[in-house]
Parts: structure tokens; C-alpha cells; sequence
């Protein structure tokens, strides 16, 4: 059962999300603030966090970059404001996902399970069909272990970064557009927030390119999407 | 259409001010100007009145110093002379209107008289001009008589009535 | 015409006409000065000149006295004339019928000329002989008597004086004249032009600023310099842009107010509405367990903050149009894909007849898009009637969508008003299920999309066979809108 960390200050929101969630078969752990949730975070005891932005004290952008920091737990942000420049930012953060409030539990639920999806067995089972380790020049990609190196040390990526990389080392040279690679790996249904594609390459960019102006492994295909190589 | 007629406005107005300037330059016929009334000199000659053309006309014969107005009216009553003739001049009075006396004058000399030998009513209206005109003009220049005085010819057939040189 | 129009303009423009003024004022006061002095500088040259010859010839008279002979003989009468002409005369005697001989002029003597020496007076008169001003002077020689009297001798002396060295002199005068006449016109000019480029400076200078001031920029003001008329004119053009200034701020500053409410209030509905919207599926899978009223109440309750949330989600979208915060994320998008992907999510693909050709790629926002066509589509069916068909229509740099309804089309007096906020085209009708928003929120979207300095546009019209067309044009490629690219 998955367990889930909601940290929202509203007491009537973060009420009505745990009921709705709870209903759904998760463990809801409630908090108000981003200290609060901090303390959860480092008890161990979350799969996944679903974070409202507009925070008392520490707010969420520094929660989410805090959790990033301490490993992989997907973050899914909760901002009630569609505002542009809180979605880029919160991207920015390491967020995984995100949910304009007023969120109906149904979506919020779909996007649960498919952050998770990318974590742990169930990305081991989507994206290790050929297992064996493949090579591609410095880039190392185990698909069975999930593991990433680059020049024989390991690369700590985060399950959405992961699956992006997996996703797109499947098929090298192969173009994928933003809405392909939202529905392989967001799995939003149609017309997903292209930016959530850009934000994660970004990141993913940084952790794995020598140099992420010039990029060799995930490149840009103008007006088309992005690609594995040619290397 | 205001500018137009603005245009229109200084166009006419440089016209009436050019306009003189261009006909009026350099020198324009003028009309006839009267000055003092003309110079004289003296004659040297006795002065007969003739005809010419129906008119009365001065003529002045080369004569010495101071004839009498007896003589001038001898040398009327004489005629044209030849050259004179050719000239166009010609006499009415008749070769017998003689001067029978010397030349009256009146105190004043305001009124000249002269007595004819020949008859005087019989005269003409012109020949009588021409005898009172020449008289006259004689008793100017003799000093004995004035411009315009009142001439009384008589003759064997009676008196005619003061009468004046009607011309100068 | 119309470039007669423009030069007529032109031609009674202040320069031209300030020009006009100083040039004319210049010629007529040089035109006044010049021929006055002119004229009077003739009338005394010839005046002398006259009196000069006409003094000159009765001096010269003396030589023929004493008369001795009347009728002269023509030889006389010829060596008379001999005596009397001179250099710069020639003369001409009568005596009744007869004339002096030899002589080349003509016969220039006027019958009045003649009529006046008749008379005993000397007369003179200026006539143009050949071309050339000449002087005639007349007189008629007097028989002095010794009582001082004098009687006329019919001898007429005429003396034809040349004017020519006078008309010289004259014609000096009149080119002096024109010279000076010229040379002033040339200085009215450069009065006239700096005159009105002093003049005209200023009132540049309020032109432009008063263009300045239309074209939006109202911290436009003048210099003010000096006293005169025109500097009132800055003084009142200054004050007028500063109290327009104001007021442009204070309307600004209210609207932006009004509109900041607007979208304070949208988003703080939002933490209420999050809370209800989390708890709306619980309402509804409880509802059927509810008896009666409490059941439908409950759907109620869930069925109204739906709407709620999308009134709420309208508004925020408007708030942020007025605000010029809207940006576009650019996609790459197969928009036959897209549509049918907008319309199979709410369930309309099967009630939509939908053509749409493969393969028009475009660049343009997807969320947009799919606002538009959802608001488009779900307008048709709740005004219009079924079948509504969808046409896609792609050109070079734009493609089209027409959204085409059976119903009875649109009221020509709804049409210019279909796109405004909260405008209902059927006031009878109850409100309808659409938060009022719908097409000003999709007008709105589609003119985001920009290309070539050219919005996108969304027009209403009808269908020549009645029914309502909605025509949406976007481009190809829309221009990135960066920041502030779209206000």
C-alpha cells in the first residue's frame, strides 16, 4: 500500500485530499508544514510526497530541492496557482509532477500511481525487457539493476529522470516528441504540460552530459522533440 | 479654395503695384503745356492789314523810321505789291479811299478820325477793317494814337460810325 | 487633385503664407518708395529740361528782330530758321500758308499745339516722334510797338527738342529702381524666412508633442520660453498633458485595481474550492446510498462546485489575459491529433463530424488549442444542434478549424457580442451550463498565437445554410512568445 506524505497548510484542503486519497487505499500522512514534512521525509516512512508550493516558513520550492537532495522520493507539487513561473520553478526544483488546485482526487490518484510506476518494480518490469548492460560510449545503462554510470562511477538519477533515459536509450537515433515521451512517461493521457518533458531533460542533462549546452546523449531535435544519440 | 484665392489676391495686388512701374518708365506724350505769353521784338517797316484767304493779315513793308499814319494808309489803299500778290494777299479797299486830311487824334488818344476822299459808305465791312486795323496800328507806331483806339472815318459821302480793329 | 489638394495645403501653410505677408509688405513698400522717388525724379529731369529748351529758344529769338518784311520771302524765312536751330533743336517756321523748307520732319506739330501759339503763347508738348521722346516747343513772333504793346506777326516758330539725353538719364533711374526693388524683395525674403522659422519652431515643437502626446506618451511637455502667445500655448498644452496624465494614471491605477481584485478573489475561491473538489467523489459515491433529498442535494452540491471550479478556472484565465501575463507553451503538435484527442477525452468523438486532414504539424501552446476546440465544440452543443461537423483546413503559414452547428444559427444582433464575457446570447434560455467565459477565453487563446506581427483570430458567423460557424486561424508557427511577447 502506497504511503503517501501530504504536506499542505490548509487544514480543510489537506482534510478533504486525505479523506479522498484515503478512500482510494493509501496511507495519507498529513502534515502542515514543510519542517514538518522534512521530519517525515527523513523517517523513511514515505513513497511519495505530494507538496503544496505556497508554504509557511520553508516553502516548497526549498522542501522539494531539500528532498531532493536526501534521494529519489518522486514529488508531486501541489500549486493553486497555474501561474507559469511556479510550474517552471517547482520543474526546476525536481519535482516530478505537478497538479493545479482545486485537483479532482481521480487525477491526483492517476498521477500518484504513475510516479510511482517509475520507481522501484515496476520501472524494472516496463523498461528491462533486453537485460544485460548496455554501453553507449562513457554512458553506462543497466537496465535490469536500474543503475546508471558514466566513466564507471555511478549516476544518482531520479525515477522520473531514470525512466526519461531508459525510455529514450531504447530506441537511439530515434526522434520522440514531448507528447510521446509525456505519455510513455508521465503517462498523461493527451496533451500534458510539455514542460514537465523540458524540465526533466534539463536535470537529466546536468547529471549526465559533460557539457549541458553542448549535449551528446540527449539532444534536441527542433521542432520535432528529443533523441538518444547518434553518439 | 482659400489659398487659391489668397494666390489670386497677391497676384492682383503685385500687378497694381508693378503694373505703373512697367508702363509708366521712360518718357510718356504729355499734353500741351501753355507758358507765358510769347516774346516780341520790334519791326522795322510800316504795317498794312491785307487779305489773305478772307482773313486779315499783317503785313510789314521795309520802310525808314516813323511813317506817318497818313502814308500807311496811302500805301493801303495802293494794294498788294507784287510780291505779296504771289504771296496770296489781297486788298478790298479801293484806290480812291485816300486819307483827304492828316490823321486826327483825340486828346487821349483814345479816338483816332480820318477823313477819305473817297466815298466810305460805299466801303466794304472788311475794307473798312483793314483801313481802321492799319491806321491804328500806324498811330501806335507813330506814338501819336493808342492800341485799340475808336477810328471815325468820313468821306465826301458822310460819317461812319467809331469803329475797332476787331483782331490782333 | 489630390497632389493640387496637397500643394494647396501646403501653399497656405503658415511658412508660405508668413513668406507671403513679408514679401508683399517688402514689394510694396519698395514698390511705393521706388516709383514715388521715380516719378519725381522725372518730372523734375524733364521739367528742367523743358523749361531749359523752351528759355533757350526765346533767348535765341532776338536774333530775327527786327522784323523788316511780311510776308517773308521763303529765303528769309529759311535763314530765320537757320539762325534759330541749334545742336540739340531744330526749327520749323510758318507764316500762314507758307513753311520753311528743307526741313526732314514731318509735320509732328498737333492742331492743339498750334491752336495755343495762335494765341500768343509759348506752349510746348512732349510727343514720341519715330520711337524717340522729343520736346516740341511753339511760339509766335510779337510786334513790340513802341507804347509797349505787342501785336502778333503770323510768323510761328516750332523747335523739335530731342529728349534722348534725358530719356537716358530716366531710364538710369528706372533701372536703379528695379535694382533696389529686387534687392529689397531678396531681403524680405530672408526676413520672411528667418522671421518664420522663429516663429514656426515652436509651433514644430508643439506639433510633435502633441503627436507624442496621441500616440500615447503623456509625460510629454514643452519648454516654455519667453511671454508670448505662443509660450501660453506650451503653458496650456503642459498643463493639459499633466492633469491628462493624471487622470490616464488614476483610471489605470483603478482598473488595474479592479482587475487585481478580480484575480485575488479567483484565487483565494481556489483554497475552498480544493478542499470541496477533493471531497465532490466521495459526495457522488455516496450519493445513491443517501436517501432521497440528502442524495440529491449531495449530487448537487458536486455537480455545482464542478462548475464552480471552472468559472473559478475561467476567471483566472481572463484575469491573466487582461494582465499580459499569459504566455504561450510551444509544442510541436500534429493538430489532427490534437483535435481528435480534445475531442475523444470528453467523450465527443462519435457526435463530432470531423475532418481532418494527416499531417498538419504545428507550433502552437496544446493546452490552448484544446481550450479552444473543447469551448468551440461544447458551444455548438449546447446552442446549436447536432450534427456539428469540424473541418480542419491548413495553408501554407495558417490553418483554420470550422466549427459548424444545424441549430438556427446566430442572431445578427448576438454576433459583434459573442465573444464577450458573460454575454448570453439567449436571455430566455436559463444559464446555461458554460461559465459565461467559454468563447472570450477561447477568442482570446487564439489571438495569443501570434505570426508575422499577425494575431490569431476566432470569428462567429453563419452558415449560408443556416447554422453557426465558428472559424478559428492559427498560424503554423507561432512567434515564442518571450517576456512580456504577448501583452
Amino acid at each position: 500500500m502506497p504511503r503517501v506524505l501530504l504536506i499542505e497548510d490548509h487544514q480543510t484542503v489537506r482534510d478533504g485530499l486525505q479523506l479522498a486519497l484515503t478512500r482510494q487505499g493509501h496511507t495519507v500522512d498529513a502534515v502542515a508544514t514543510g519542517e514538518q514534512g522534512l521530519v517525515r521525509v527523513h523517517e523513511g516512512a514515505s513513497d511519495v510526497v505530494v507538496l503544496d508550493l505556497m508554504l509557511p516558513g520553508i516553502d516548497g520550492f526549498e522542501v522539494c530541492r531539500r528532498i531532493r537532495a536526501l534521494g529519489d522520493l518522486p514529488i508531486i507539487m501541489l500549486t493553486a496557482r497555474n501561474d507559469d513561473m511556479d510550474v517552471v520553478a517547482g520543474l526546476e526544483a525536481g519535482a516530478d509532477d505537478y497538479v493545479v488546485k482545486p485537483v479532482q482526487p481521480r487525477v491526483l490518484e492517476a498521477r500518484i500511481r504513475a510516479v510511482l510506476r517509475r520507481t522501484g518494480g515496476e520501472t524494472r518490469r516496463a523498461g528491462g525487457a533486453p537485460a544485460g548492460v548496455e554501453q553507449h560510449g562513457a554512458l553506462t545503462i543497466d537496465r535490469a539493476a536500474l543503475v546508471v554510470g558514466k566513466g564507471g562511477m555511478p549516476v544518482g538519477l531520479a525515477p522520473t529522470e531514470l525512466r526519461l533515459l531508459l525510455e529514450l536509450s531504447r530506441t537511439p537515433g530515434r526522434v520522440l516528441s514531448r507528447q510521446q515521451l509525456l505519455e510513455a512517461v508521465w503517462e498523461h493521457g493527451y496533451l500534458g504540460d510539455s514542460r514537465l518533458v523540458d524540465a526533466c531533460v534539463q536535470r537529466l542533462r546536468a547529471k549526465i552530459e559533460d557539457d549541458s549546452s553542448a549535449p551528446v546523449f540527449v539532444q534536441t531535435v527542433r521542432g520535432f522533440g528529443y533523441r538518444f544519440g547518434p553518439l | 479654395m482659400t489659398g487659391r484665392n489668397a494666390a489670386r489676391a497677391l497676384l492682383a495686388g503685385v500687378l497694381v503695384l508693378v503694373a505703373p512701374l512697367a508702363a509708366g518708365c521712360g518718357i510718356q506724350p504729355s499734353e500741351v503745356i501753355t507758358g507765358s505769353p510769347a516774346r516780341g521784338g520790334p519791326s522795322e517797316g510800316v504795317g498794312l492789314y491785307l487779305i489773305r484767304n478772307g482773313t486779315l493779315t499783317l503785313v510789314v513793308r521795309p520802310a525808314e523810321e516813323g511813317v506817318p499814319p497818313a502814308e500807311a494808309l496811302r500805301l493801303l489803299a495802293a494794294g498788294p505789291d507784287a510780291h505779296e500778290q504771289d504771296e496770296g494777299f489781297t486788298s478790298e479797299v479801293p484806290a480812291d479811299a485816300l486819307p483827304a486830311s492828316g490823321v486826327a487824334a483825340s486828346a487821349d488818344r483814345s479816338r483816332l478820325s480820318v477823313t477819305l476822299s473817297g466815298p466810305v459808305t460805299t466801303l466794304s465791312a472788311t475794307a473798312v477793317d483793314q483801313i481802321v486795323c492799319t491806321l491804328d496800328g500806324a498811330a501806335v507806331a507813330a506814338g501819336s494814337g493808342q492800341r485799340f483806339a475808336a477810328v471815325t472815318l468820313s468821306g465826301p459821302d458822310g460819317d461812319l460810325k467809331p469803329r475797332f480793329c476787331p483782331r490782333y | 487633385m489630390k497632389r493640387w489638394r496637397w500643394a494647396v495645403g501646403r501653399a497656405s501653410g503658415l511658412r508660405v503664407r508668413l513668406l507671403l505677408a513679408f514679401t508683399l509688405l517688402g514689394l510694396t513698400t519698395t514698390a511705393v518708395v521706388a516709383s514715388g522717388s521715380y516719378f519725381q525724379a522725372r518730372r523734375v529731369i524733364l521739367q528742367q529740361a523743358q523749361d531749359a529748351a523752351v528759355v533757350s529758344l526765346t533767348d535765341q529769338l532776338s536774333k530775327v528782330y527786327p522784323l523788316r518784311r511780311l510776308p517773308p520771302t521763303q529765303d528769309e524765312l529759311d535763314s530765320m530758321a537757320a539762325i534759330l536751330s541749334d545742336r540739340d533743336s531744330s526749327v520749323v517756321l510758318h507764316y500762314h500758308g507758307m513753311r520753311t523748307r528743307g526741313s526732314q520732319l514731318p509735320e509732328p506739330f498737333t492742331p492743339e499745339l498750334r491752336e495755343v501759339v495762335r494765341g500768343g503763347k509759348v506752349a510746348w508738348q512732349r510727343v514720341s516722334l519715330k520711337g524717340q521722346p522729343v520736346l516740341l516747343i511753339g511760339t509766335q513772333l510779337m510786334i513790340d510797338e513802341p507804347d509797349g504793346t505787342s501785336r502778333p506777326s503770323g510768323l510761328e516758330v516750332y523747335a523739335v527738342h530731342s529728349l534722348i539725353p534725358e530719356k537716358q538719364s530716366i531710364d538710369q533711374l528706372a533701372t536703379l529702381a528695379w535694382m533696389t526693388g529686387g534687392l529689397s524683395l531678396g531681403l524680405a525674403v530672408l526676413l520672411a524666412l528667418l522671421a518664420a522659422a522663429g516663429v514656426l519652431r515652436p509651433v514644430r515643437e508643439l506639433g510633435r508633442a502633441a503627436h507624442r502626446l496621441g500616440q500615447g506618451d503623456l509625460r510629454t511637455r514643452l519648454v516654455v520660453r519667453g511671454t508670448d502667445e505662443l509660450a501660453d500655448v506650451a503653458r496650456t498644452f503642459n498643463n493639459t498633458a499633466q492633469t491628462l496624465e493624471r487622470q490616464v494614471g488614476e483610471l489605470r491605477r483603478m482598473e488595474s485595481d479592479a482587475r487585481r481584485f478580480v484575480a485575488d478573489v479567483s484565487h483565494e475561491l481556489r483554497t475552498p474550492l480544493a478542499a470541496m473538489t477533493a471531497v465532490t467523489d466521495v459526495l457522488d459515491e455516496e450519493a445513491d446510498g443517501l436517501p432521497g433529498d440528502a442524495g440529491r442535494a449531495a449530487r448537487l452540491v458536486s455537480q455545482e462546485t464542478q462548475n464552480l471550479v471552472r468559472l473559478v478556472d475561467d476567471l483566472i484565465e481572463v484575469s491573466r489575459f487582461d494582465s499580459g501575463t499569459a504566455r504561450l507553451a510551444l509544442d510541436d503538435v500534429d493538430v489532427a491529433a490534437a483535435v481528435t484527442a480534445t475531442l475523444r477525452v470528453r467523450g465527443w468523438a462519435d457526435q463530432v463530424r470531423a475532418e481532418l486532414p494527416p499531417d498538419v504539424m504545428a507550433r502552437l501552446d496544446p493546452r490552448r488549442l484544446d481550450v479552444i476546440v473543447a469551448n468551440l465544440v461544447g458551444n455548438a452543443f449546447r446552442h446549436g444542434a447536432v450534427p456539428v461537423s469540424l473541418r480542419l483546413h491548413a495553408e501554407p503559414d495558417w490553418f483554420t478549424i470550422e466549427v459548424t452547428d444545424q441549430g438556427p444559427g446566430l442572431e445578427p444582433e448576438v454576433l459583434p457580442h459573442v465573444f464577450e464575457r458573460f454575454y448570453k446570447a439567449d436571455t430566455a434560455r436559463t444559464r446555461s451550463e458554460g461559465s459565461g467565459l467559454g468563447l472570450a477565453v477561447a477568442w482570446e487563446n487564439a489571438r495569443l498565437h501570434r505570426y508575422a506581427g499577425q494575431p490569431g483570430s476566432l470569428v462567429a458567423g453563419n452558415a449560408p445554410a443556416g447554422g453557426a460557424v465558428f472559424r478559428l486561424r492559427l498560424p503554423r508557427v507561432a512567434d515564442p512568445a518571450g517576456d512580456g511577447g504577448v501583452r
